[in-house]
């Protein structure tokens, strides 16, 4: 048993090494800048920073952007992979199809949502403007994935239902929705990476100071970079992670309760 | 079988992870050069001159290291030059990302001379700013000297060898301290805004105890010449004199007119939005009145140059002769009174340095009379050098190397002394500075395109700024300019 576990750690030592060299232990000095503050050690940085307001417009611009782009794209990817699901095997290029803008240069993106206009780029709508380039461009990637989770569902389990009388809504309910727990989470943690990366083309369309309703948390940390300012760099970094870990935490612990439920 | 294949394929992929550890040579000192995004290539030798002063300044690190115990040779030296060169905005972007990556992780290089956004305000038209503003290695070197991002020199300096301390302007020292009161940066050159006239046409004024408000009251032509200073801009020249062969406007606008723009420590900007617009729209009113009067005739016979200091900068000086000319210098004062130094090159060691020593022998040799008053150090380029001995008497000399050495006459030093003497605030131009002085661009775009004569697509830009007189502002469209421009500064405050 213990040289099983020796050889296990063997095994995911070259990764474990590179996660603890490259992300760990810069990680670690990420934590110690954040709390340095005025030459001593405390929580005066993050008292700082929440004063901010900068930080606060980014912050909550960042957290308006989870909250209105990942219902949104998970809803719509949902709908298309049921959809596609049941018409798969009629149009088989459709999947790929739905790939295109994933892999679109985005210097097409950017150049597509330019000819929206100066105002609608500048203004209070620009941020709808973000949230329908990021549903554009990342709900393929989302289907794809929610795909793969309900071609693995067994299809006589439909059948089965179906001969008892169960209607579409109560087969989408009481078997396809409690088969997809893990799926969704899957889909849902790539659309919060995806929901970074299009910090890209935000940062295309408006520059390092673009209009407030489009000022990420990126461009703070990104503009904090720039001016050398480690604290409140390292600060607001620790600060999404935690709120990152916590909505991951919170929707892991209520897949984690649905399965058991399930099983 | 399996897992012993697996186990051993695990081994080989940690080897050459390993094959990465070796032994450490021993590290040069690194001196760091960042001249910003508009120190062009020399079009003559396509060499950039930024490489060029570098390669001087090492050489002259040969020359000095025989006088010092600490002093370091250019052959212990590794020279790190952040492109500047527009054509390079890649590769300094590259650059930039690099150093900072190596000073946040703690290392870095050990000295940084570095330009600020102040030190080429002269070298283009439209953008100048947005070339000048941003993606500097520190883009706000008063937060920076307050973040501790650079080693305290004051015992250093006590033993230095080369340089005398006393020589320096003081007020330009106190803008290298933090509020510790160390000694963190050295300033190398600076800009005064100041007026350069005629003297036999426009006599000494007495400056003393001035304050932008009474430039604003006053009658005094050279006064009204003063209060058109915020809308100078960038490469324009004046606005209300024609541009000469001499002026290089290096444009200080608004931004001059306050001895600070923010307070780094608390995060606030030196005056409320309401203050900035009650500014700018006396300003305004100061201008219309002095121009629409026609006052300033007498004062544009004798104006000679709005900034002395851009003048003895390159070909300036080959469009004056100035062993023929006594001149009497204006300074613009702010709000306080007395001049706003722009601080436009500076050196500093690195906190990070292991090498303390040797770096402060690198900082010595820069500052030392000797260098500076060598062509060697002309070809930084930055501005007026912050030691005062350096255009004094026998030492009253400035070069351009293509040229013959040149001269201050008695007189013209000390009427640039008498204005240095009177400076009341030194600070590091900075993206802030930049954005106040666009609130002047953006009314004279605005009065510009009031005017019922010119095409609203016309770029203004193509026309010489005295055409945007006779043309209005509202209060409403003054008051959207001065908040979206406020609202700006304040973001870059917060994220500086």
């Amino acid at each position: 048993m213990r040289k099983k576990i020796w050889q296990g750690y063997l095994l995911i030592a070259p990764l474990l090494l590179g996660v603890v060299i490259f992300y760990a232990a810069p990680f670690v000095r990420v934590l110690l800048y954040s709390f340095q503050s005025g030459g001593g050690f405390g929580l005066g940085s993050y008292l700082e920073l929440l004063r901010n307001n900068a930080f606060t417009l980014a912050f909550g611009n960042s957290l308006k952007f989870f909250a209105a782009g990942l219902p949104l794209i998970m809803i719509l990817a949902y709908l298309i992979a049921l959809l596609l699901k049941a018409q798969a095997e009629r149009h088989k290029l459709l999947k790929s199809v739905f790939l295109f803008p994933y892999i679109m240069p985005v210097v097409g993106t950017v150049l597509l949502v330019n000819l929206l206009g100066e105002s609608l780029i500048q203004g209070p709508a620009s941020f709808w403007v973000v949230i329908l380039l990021y549903l554009w461009k990342n709900t393929g990637y989302a289907v794809i994935l929610l795909l793969a989770g309900l071609v693995t569902i067994p299809e006589d389990q439909y059948e089965s239902a179906e001969l008892d009388g169960a209607s579409a809504f109560q087969k989408f309910r009481f078997i396809t929705t409690p088969q997809m727990w893990y799926p969704v989470f899957f889909a849902l943690i790539f659309s919060v990476i995806n929901s970074f990366k299009c910090f890209r083309e935000i940062f295309l369309i408006g520059g390092e100071e673009p209009a407030d309703s489009i000022y990420m948390l990126q461009h703070f940390i990104n503009n904090s970079f720039k001016n050398l300012n480690y604290r409140k760099l390292s600060v607001s970094s620790v600060l999404l992670l935690l709120v990152i870990l916590a909505f991951f935490g919170v929707f892991y612990g209520f897949v984690q309760r649905k399965e058991r439920y399930h099983q | 079988m399996k897992k012993t294949l697996c186990v051993l394929l695990a081994a080989l992929l940690v080897c050459p992870m390993l094959s990465g550890c070796k032994e450490k040579e021993p590290e040069k000192l690194r001196i760091c050069f960042d001249m910003g995004a508009a120190f062009d290539a020399d079009p003559t030798t396509g060499k950039s001159n930024q490489e060029d002063a570098a390669q001087r300044f090492l050489s002259s690190l040969d020359d000095y290291a025989k006088y010092m115990d600490y002093g370091v040779s250019s052959e212990e030296i590794e020279v790190e030059i952040i492109p500047s060169d527009e054509s390079l905005s890649t590769e300094r972007e590259a650059a930039l990302q690099r150093v900072r990556t190596e000073i946040m992780s703690g290392g870095g290089p050990d000295v940084f001379i570095c330009a600020t956004a102040g030190a080429n305000w002269g070298w283009g038209w439209q953008g100048a700013y947005e070339a000048l503003d941003s993606n500097r290695l520190f883009p706000y070197v008063d937060k920076a000297i307050e973040e501790g991002c650079f080693l305290p020199l004051d015992g250093y300096m006590e033993r230095a060898v080369l340089t005398t301390w006393d020589d320096m302007f003081p007020q330009l020292m106190d803008a290298g301290k933090n509020s510790a009161g160390e000694q963190v940066v050295l300033p190398m050159t600076f800009l005064l805004p100041v007026t350069m006239f005629h003297e036999k046409e426009m006599p000494k004024i007495d400056y003393e105890g001035l304050a932008w408000e009474d430039v604003l009251a006053g009658n005094d032509p050279a006064l009204h010449y003063l209060a058109n200073w915020p809308f100078q801009q960038t490469g324009t020249g004046s606005p209300t004199f024609p541009r000469s062969d001499i002026v290089d406007s290096h444009g200080a606008g608004l931004s001059c007119v306050y001895p600070d723009i923010a307070d780094y420590s608390t995060g606030e900007l030196a005056f409320t939005e309401e203050e900035l617009k009650s500014r700018v729209k006396e300003s305004v009113a100061a201008y219309q009145k002095a121009n629409g009067q026609g006052q300033d005739v007498e004062a544009a016979s004798a104006y000679l140059n709005r900034q002395f200091s851009s003048s003895l900068r390159g070909g300036n000086i080959t469009g004056f002769n100035w062993e023929d000319n006594d001149i009497s210098l204006l300074p613009l004062p702010n709000e306080k009174g007395g001049p706003t130094a722009l601080i436009s090159l500076w050196c500093a060691v690195n906190a990070n340095t292991k090498r303390a020593e040797d770096a402060f022998a690198v900082v010595d040799a820069a500052l030392c009379e000797s260098y500076q008053k060598s062509g060697k150090f002309y070809y930084f380029n930055g501005g007026m050098p912050t030691n005062k001995k350096l255009l004094e008497n026998q030492n009253r000399r400035f070069f351009d190397p293509a040229l013959d050495p040149h001269s201050l006459t008695v007189q013209q030093y000390d009427e640039w002394v008498r204005a240095c003497g009177s400076i009341s605030a030194a600070r590091y131009p900075s993206a802030l500075d930049a954005e106040l002085n666009r609130v002047m661009e953006d009314v004279q775009k605005e009065m510009f395109h009031t005017r019922p004569d010119i095409d609203p697509e016309e770029d203004w830009y193509l026309y010489a700024t005295p055409l945007f007189l006779g043309g209005e502002i509202s209060d409403e469209k003054l008051s959207e300019i001065v908040h979206a421009h406020y609202e700006k500064m304040e973001r870059l405050l917060d994220e500086s």
